[in-house]
């Protein structure tokens, strides 16, 4: 007996099935909450987590099916996330324009090493999303214009700028690390 | 260029790999946890309001028609009728416009002769009735005046007549 896909067990959730609601938590629990940990504490991340399968519950009646349901996750899932870090902290306000600007890198999160930790500050929240979706989700660009809402091409820009930019930041480590070697 | 390139690569592929060795494994507890408040939302009885019937818009459209209509025409009609209704028009005030009656000379060329004796003496009592139907509305007047005064005097005296035996009425309380 084959599994259902993820079109039908949706079509059965908006019919009020928990069962098949349940079996889609359980295809995406693992993919979202990775996701969700780079951004939070493992603690804020599991609450993120089921907040967001509720909330897709709650609002399955306003998913699309042009979508994929797991874009349609991903996309609440960046929203809560962001939501919850800027109830954390107060929003980043570009000096010069005197205005709110989501496009400033955020901080990383403490005890976090990895090239990830390196990403995360040195890109924006919109550009390691995409490098997230496309390199570690295999996501295709026009799924991931939808979470990150933005044009294809937009996302295009912000993959190879994220690129350009983590490159040149692993260069500038390396030389500062070369440099510490020799002193 | 292709330095660059290869660089790249690599770093996507660190990115992987990185990624690859921090993803969490599969938690039941977590799972339970989840599906437990889902199940509570679907037990949970809907704290939303019961809707409001409402009526639909096209409804709400032609009643506002039907109601616009309804003024416009009404007012219409008010400005038409008070422009020409006789009962708003003004009185004719004949005390201030006295018909101007031709005085009779008798340079005036004599009557033709195809008018009769008779006839003359018809047109006198025409222009006699006329003038004293034009007087009329001002002996009517004076008339319902005196008869408007005639009727507060005796309705003051009453009241005076009234007012003076309540006081009479009521002398003995005040007398020790």
């Amino acid at each position: 007996m084959s599994m259902p896909d993820d079109s039908e067990l949706v079509a059965q959730a908006k019919k009020g099935s928990a069962t098949s609601f349940e079996e889609i938590v359980r295809r995406y629990q693992v993919r979202l909450l990775h996701f969700l940990r780079k951004w939070n504490n493992v603690a804020d991340a599991e609450d993120l987590l089921q907040e967001t399968f509720l909330r897709a519950w709650r609002k399955l009646d306003q998913y699309e099916d042009r979508w994929a349901f797991s874009t349609w996750l991903f996309t609440i899932a960046r929203r809560l996330s962001y939501q919850a870090d800027r109830r954390q902290r107060p929003e980043p306000v570009d000096p010069a324009s005197g205005i709110l600007d989501r496009e400033i890198a955020m901080p990383p999160t403490p005890g976090d090493d990895s090239l990830w930790q390196l990403a995360r500050r040195e890109l924006t929240e919109p550009q390691w999303t995409a490098v997230w979706l496309y390199y570690v989700e295999d996501m295709p660009i026009k799924e991931i214009a939808c979470v990150v809402e933005k044009s294809d091409s937009s996302v295009k820009v912000l993959l190879f700028r994220a690129r350009k930019k983590l490159a040149q930041a692993i260069q500038t480590d390396r030389a500062r690390t070369q440099g510490d070697l020799l002193q | 260029m292709n330095n660059i390139n290869h660089e790249e690569d690599k770093l996507i592929e660190q990115l992987k790999q990185e990624a690859d060795a921090s993803r969490p494994g599969f938690s039941v507890d977590l799972h339970a946890k989840i599906c437990d408040a889902i199940d509570a939302e679907v037990q949970r009885p809907s704290l939303l309001p019961t809707p409001v019937v409402k009526m639909p818009r096209y409804t709400w459209q032609v009643l506002a028609t039907i109601a616009s209509t309804v003024a416009v025409v009404a007012i219409a009609w008010l400005a038409i009728s008070s422009y020409l209704g006789p009962d708003t028009a003004p009185l004719p005030n004949p005390g201030n416009n006295p018909i101007v009656q031709t005085p009779v000379t008798p340079d005036l060329p004599a009557p033709e002769p195809a008018i009769a004796e008779a006839d003359a003496e018809a047109l006198a009592a025409l222009q006699d009735l006329m003038a004293s139907t034009t007087q009329a509305p001002g002996k009517l007047g004076n008339e319902m005046t005196t008869m408007l005064a005639e009727k507060e005097n005796a309705l003051s005296i009453e009241r005076i007549n009234f007012s003076g035996d309540r006081l009479f009425d009521h002398f003995p309380n005040f007398v020790p």
